[in-house]
């Protein structure tokens, strides 16, 4: 691996710990190649129960394609699944993950268990509890779950119109697995099953934040940059911008999350109606600031003005009443998912801010008074709101397929294609009284693919995941290779393109292209 | 789990009918290997004057025994170059509310572990099929069409794995041949309509009525897999197939799998065939 001269923004420290992660691979690369012995989970199975302890280590670097990107260190992380259960009784189960994550720009040092109320959690050292909960069974039928948890509803694939109970780790963009990208939440599960039915409730009374890359991590989102100056009728300003943290909401009854599903099956349909109601989990932000004005003494120009912006992760409470459905067709599975969402916030565009006349006026006035008194005076920025809430329908079909020998034959005359996994999906997001200048359209396409195969005995497995939007033409592709070098080592190489417009959420990162090395052992 | 395991008897005994069986009709001869090999039973009737169709609907009565049916599977795949790759496969059958349901769990290797695999078999319709894949974290309800396809790699398809297609063959016995030893029934198998297979042909012992070696061929009607079924035991008073192979001969590709535990007697609840034994499997 290249790692030495991939540093070059990072501390002593950092580099150290980067050389570290390159030891790492080093290591798992070692153990690959002279150890093929299988090894395997540490498991024991009595006759009532068992008990299983799973995990493993990977470790990757990501090569940037344009050096003009924010860089990123090698990464190396251990994962370990503790599971215990007695029959009938209880199962205990511990998800644990720590290590380094070289995604970290500017590392904090301290603490390095990741908060349940933090959205930039800047530990390039960190421990995270994924999930650790106790499962009771009451009754034959009835599960209560309790503890940290995640909880995947709906049927599509990795946009779930009716899936709101886990925020998502998103400091990696979407390219993680989608239950990886899931943050445990603590709270209570209930699940009762009765014949094809079951009824699935939910209780979580503790906040628990998306997170989101920090400043200076690789995947800080360009759009919520500001820039250091700005041009305005007044003259230049410099802007100093900060992002601090979300305000965790009080720990009440009021502020908890709750939500129901209810699921039948019947006839070769799987349907199921769901409510939510809590937290948004999708990431919204509020901006406020304050300009200084201090006199200079220069009769040319009497006084100078600095802006403080402050962007700060805003939380907003959300309704969502959905439904799903899958079921087979012809010769798919065809899956749907709709959702109506009462006050999610959507982000608008930042174009005018320089020339918001409200905005000018405070500042000018303030000028004008430090000219006549020669005393600094800061005054609070009406910054126009750079989100606004509405209702919204989010929507969505997808039809998987499996390639069949018969087919593969009339395609290539051969069956090499036969056993391949086609996915297609249409996500539609529609914003009522669409009555501001958004981001997004009134009406947004998303349309999603996800092609999968696997040869040479599944030793090689390739995936396509593609995502495109026909309203401002941004997309992505994500191919993902991976390679069994030994029955736990395989080796891994992602490439992830981007590309599109750059004030839409893809299309923002349209030069992060780049590609992703790793290898993982698992037992 | 248990695997008491005695040689298998050579005497007849009377057949014994399971609820679940009555759901398994007539489907492909393919259907009886990895099912058959995890929690295969046979009962022999005195059989004289049988019908094709007969000795196919025992063969696949005689593997559906006992009501709470584990395993512990070991499945080998070997490419024609000597490569090999070995997992650890669990499964699990219980008959609910007029349905076979099944379950098969993935063990080992760790990259595969915890996919699973449920099918509902009903008896006049096809059967309802569930994927779960832990990086998804929610099952993945499948297209009946797809139950002749391969499952993640092996030379067995869902089919094979408890979804067995509703009776769309006709069956003839052609001979009543000696396989090893042993004396069979020679059945051939021709589908009704348009199908992977021009036709199977099976060896069904005459004594277990479980099948000892099927042949499928392709459209063109050149032979394109082989299953042959060997080490039969008792476990539990139940005859169990210990080990099985089939064999691509088109490409080389072979799957052996062995029985490592097997159990009849285990009081799985329903709600285990659901959503939930496919996200944690049955404990």
């Amino acid at each position: 691996m290249e790692c030495g001269d991939r540093a070059d923004s990072a501390t002593r420290t950092g580099r150290r710990r980067s050389r570290a992660a390159c030891a790492c691979i080093a290591l798992l690369l070692t153990i690959g190649v002279f150890s093929r012995a299988p090894v395997h989970a540490i498991e024991l199975r009595l006759p009532d129960g068992g008990l299983s302890l799973t995990g493993g280590v990977t470790a990757w670097d990501v090569f940037r394609l344009d050096p003009d990107t924010p860089s990123e260190r090698p990464s190396g992380v251990l994962d370990l699944r503790f599971d215990a259960s007695r029959t009938d009784r209880f199962r205990l189960v511990a998800a644990i993950r720590g290590g380094f994550d070289g995604k970290i720009g500017d590392p904090h040092r301290g603490n390095p268990v990741l908060a349940l109320d933090e959205v930039y959690q800047s530990k390039d050292v960190f421990l995270s509890i994924d999930e650790a909960y106790l499962e009771l069974y009451p009754f034959l039928n009835v599960e209560v779950r309790i503890g940290k948890q995640k909880v995947s509803w709906g049927q599509l694939d990795d946009v779930q119109p009716t899936d709101h109970v886990n925020p998502e780790d998103l400091t990696e963009f979407y390219f993680r697995p989608e239950l990886e990208r899931k943050i445990g939440v603590p709270g209570i599960r209930v699940l009762g099953y009765r014949g094809s039915s079951t009824i699935d409730f939910v209780w979580n009374p503790i906040f628990t934040a998306y997170r989101f890359p920090a400043r200076d991590d690789r995947w800080f989102p360009p759009l919520l940059t500001v820039a250091d100056t700005l041009e305005t009728p007044l003259g230049t300003i410099p802007v100093r911008t900060r992002y601090p943290d979300v305000d965790e909401p009080p720990h009440t009854l009021a502020s908890s999350d709750v939500a129901l599903r209810l699921r039948q099956f019947h006839e070769g349909i799987d349907m199921s109606l769901s409510v939510f109601h809590g937290w948004d989990k999708s990431p919204s932000f509020a901006a406020s600031g304050t300009a200084t004005v201090t006199p200079t003494g220069d009769p040319s120009a009497p006084v100078a003005t600095a802006a403080d912006v402050a962007v700060r992760p805003s939380l907003h409470r959300i309704t969502v009443v959905g439904a799903d459905l899958a079921v087979p067709f012809l010769w798919f599975a065809l899956r749907a998912e709709a959702a109506w969402i009462h006050g999610r916030a959507f982000p608008l565009l930042l174009q005018n801010v320089a020339r918001d006349p409200r905005l000018l006026g405070v500042v000018g006035a303030a000028a004008e008074r430090v000219a006549q008194s020669g005393r600094e005076e800061t005054v609070d920025l009406p910054i126009a709101p750079i989100e606004l809430e509405r209702d919204a329908l989010q929507y969505g079909i997808g039809f998987d397929w499996v390639v069949t020998e018969q087919v593969s034959r009339r395609l290539i005359g051969g069956e090499s294609l036969a056993g391949t996994f086609v996915l297609v999906q249409l996500i539609e997001n529609v914003i009522f009284d669409h009555d501001a200048d958004f981001i997004s359209q009134q009406v947004e396409h998303l349309l999603g693919s996800t092609i999968r195969q696997t040869f040479l005995d599944e030793r090689l497995s390739l995936q396509l995941k593609a995502a495109y939007t026909p309203n401002h033409g941004d997309f992505f592709l994500w191919p993902e290779l991976g390679y069994k070098l030994t029955s736990n080592l395989i080796g891994i190489l992602e490439g992830r393109i981007l590309g599109g417009s750059r004030t839409q959420p893809i299309g923002q990162y349209r030069d992060y292209d780049g590609i992703r090395v790793g290898l993982r052992w698992a037992f | 789990m248990t695997s008491h395991a005695e040689r298998k008897p050579r005497n007849n005994r009377r057949f014994g009918c399971s609820r679940a069986g009555r759901f398994l009709r007539n489907g492909k001869v393919l259907a009886a290997a990895f099912s058959a090999l995890a929690m295969a039973t046979f009962t022999a009737l005195p059989a004289h004057a049988l019908t094709g169709a007969e000795v196919m609907e025992r063969s696949l009565l005689a593997r559906a025994q006992g009501d709470n049916a584990s395993s512990t599977l070991r499945v080998e795949l070997r490419s024609k170059d000597g490569a090999s790759v070995t997992r650890t496969v669990d499964t699990y059958r219980k008959d609910c509310d007029g349905s076979l349901r099944q379950l098969v769990v993935m063990r080992e290797p760790a990259d595969v572990a915890g996919a699973a695999f449920l099918s509902w078999i009903h008896p006049h319709r096809y059967p309802d099929m569930w994927l779960y894949l832990p990086e998804l974290g929610r099952p993945r309800q499948l297209n009946p069409a797809t139950r002749g396809e391969s499952f993640m790699g092996s030379d067995f398809t869902y089919e094979d794995l408890g979804a067995p297609a509703r009776d769309e063959r006709t069956h003839e016995i052609v001979g009543e041949p000696l396989l090893d030893g042993e004396p069979t029934y020679q059945v051939e198998s021709v589908p009704r309509a348009h199908d992977v297979y021009s036709r199977i042909r099976t060896w069904v012992s005459s004594e277990t009525f479980l099948p000892r070696r099927v042949e499928y061929f392709d459209r063109d009607g050149k032979l394109l897999k082989v299953g042959r079924f060997d080490d039969v035991r008792i476990v539990k008073g139940i005859p169990t197939v210990f080990a099985l192979e089939m064999e691509n001969v088109r490409t080389g590709h072979r799957t052996a799998v062995t029985l490592l535990e097997a159990d009849f007697d285990r009081p799985f609840q329903c709600a285990l065939f659901t959503e939930r034994g496919l996200s944690r499997g049955v404990r």
